[in-house]
């Protein structure tokens, strides 16, 4: 199993063991573990060995990723006044994102340009999000800011899968240098496991 | 589709500059947000200083208004009850009948009790007197007076502390009124032909008061009797000390313990 995979599983861990003793974390973070648990651990790799490629699975799982952390980001800007501008920007790019998913799921390719573009709003979301932490909000330590974690995990994950998910379809017809790219972004999907768990560890604050 | 040259070209470009740009990024962060931490905790000290200012500020001026009041109970009060005591032993000493003499003479007590009570409530109160030694003379000067008066040996001995200690005016007052307590019991019911007084200062603050040849009590019973004791008890709690009675073979010891550790030395 991918060291990945295995930090997914202790994410998932932490968060019930969290849940049970009744502490809190990131608004609906367990059941987004608990489907991307489901996608890594069990439908990937049963579509992989029965239909020889996971590449639709992961093309819809790409939308829920990127409209998972949009969503996160809007909880922690609901109360700015162009907050509602930024939900409809969510539900537009999520439809855009079903409608492209739902038109090309007979063909075998990855739909990089959403997860390109949904992980550039996000890096957008995350640097108005550190703006905010420095010059708005009032001090208060990292350590309980499980957000932090998560979107230092996502950026670390964009920056390492970026050229392998920007070029993923021309891998797919001319895969000469595919394994490099594909250890890469290995690398990345630790690094984004990693932020996940840090912040299923964070100590939350409760509000 | 792009060619390869044009992709390894890209991908080189991307991998060297996208992490360069995270790294300069994450560390402007981290920077930023130490610096905010450093602004927010010198805040929070600022903050403190001047609430420890104000509440400085708040007890100085409760001890000025203490003082204040002390002061003017002297004067007003203190002379005019003193003149009291002065034209009732005066007009003792042209009354004819025995009945006019005996209601003069209460007059004149209640007086001179007044006087003694508003001196101890002063003293309490006078923030002057806000320490450990100043206690301990107040109790010497007392236990000799009294005792004298009744007739009763007393032997008084007090290891003085090296260092000034600080003890509120309410304290003192507890710890003096339970003195007084047990010297007045001790004289009322012990039959004791000596009385010895130790006073020793740690980490608290005792008085052991010893009544040699005495007979000793019944606690349950005197509680019934009276409010002596159990407003002793009641006092030493407020000030979260201790009030023990041991039956010696040589007479009774009462053991009071405060500690000073509440107290600012």
């Amino acid at each position: 199993m991918s060291s990945y995979k295995i930090i997914l599983l202790m994410v998932f861990l932490v968060l019930i063991i969290k849940k049970v003793q009744g502490k809190p974390t990131l608004s609906q973070f367990l059941t987004f573990i608990t489907l991307s648990c489901l996608v890594e651990l069990i439908a990937a790799p049963y579509f992989a060995h029965y239909y020889k490629n996971n590449l639709q699975v992961y093309n819809f799982f790409i939308i829920i990723c990127v409209f998972y952390y949009q969503y996160l980001y809007y909880l922690e800007f609901k109360r700015k006044p162009w907050s509602k501008y930024l939900l409809l920007f969510i539900i537009i790019w999520t439809l855009f994102g079903v409608i492209n998913y739902i038109s090309g799921i007979d063909k075998i390719h990855v739909n990089n340009l959403e997860y390109l573009f949904g992980l550039l709003s996000v890096l957008v979301l995350f640097i108005i999000y550190i703006h905010n932490l420095l010059y708005q909000k009032e001090y208060a330590s990292l350590k309980t800011k499980p957000l932090v974690w998560l979107s230092i995990g996502i950026v670390l994950f964009f920056i390492s899968a970026f050229p392998i998910l920007t070029f993923a379809n021309y891998f797919l017809v001319d895969p000469t240098s595919l394994d490099i790219y594909t250890y890469l972004l290995k690398i990345g999907n630790n690094l984004l496991s990693l932020g996940y768990l840090s912040a299923a560890i964070c100590p939350m604050e409760k509000i | 589709m792009p060619n390869g040259e044009n992709i390894t070209y890209w991908i080189i470009l991307a991998s060297f500059i996208m992490p360069l740009l995270l790294a300069i990024a994450l560390i402007w962060f981290i920077v930023s947000y130490q610096r905010k931490k450093y602004a927010y905790e010198l805040e929070k000290k600022d903050l403190l200083v001047l609430e420890q200012a104000h509440i400085i500020e708040k007890q100085e001026l409760i001890e000025k208004e203490r003082t204040r009041i002390a002061s003017e109970m002297h004067d007003d009060l203190g002379s005019g009850l003193t003149t009291i005591r002065f034209l009732s032993e005066k007009a003792l000493r042209n009354v004819k009948t025995v009945e006019e003499s005996d209601q003069i003479m209460k007059i004149s007590d209640y007086s001179n009790k007044l006087i003694q009570n508003m001196s101890e409530i002063i003293w309490a109160m006078n923030s002057r007197f806000d320490n450990l030694t100043n206690l301990i003379g107040y109790i010497r000067r007392y236990a000799s007076e009294y005792l004298e008066e009744n007739e009763i040996e007393l032997e008084f001995e007090a290891v003085s502390h090296p260092e000034e200690i600080t003890i509120s005016g309410e304290k003192r007052r507890n710890l003096f009124l339970i003195v007084k307590e047990l010297l007045h019991n001790a004289v009322k019911h012990s039959k004791a032909a000596k009385i010895k007084i130790q006073l020793t200062t740690d980490d608290n603050f005792k008085i052991s008061i010893l009544e040699v040849g005495s007979i000793g009590f019944d606690r349950n019973q005197l509680i019934s009797k009276g409010n002596g004791l159990y407003n002793m008890e009641k006092r030493i709690h407020n000030i979260n000390g201790q009030l023990e009675f041991k039956q010696l073979n040589i007479g009774m010891l009462s053991c009071i313990s405060y500690p000073l550790l509440s107290d600012s030395k």
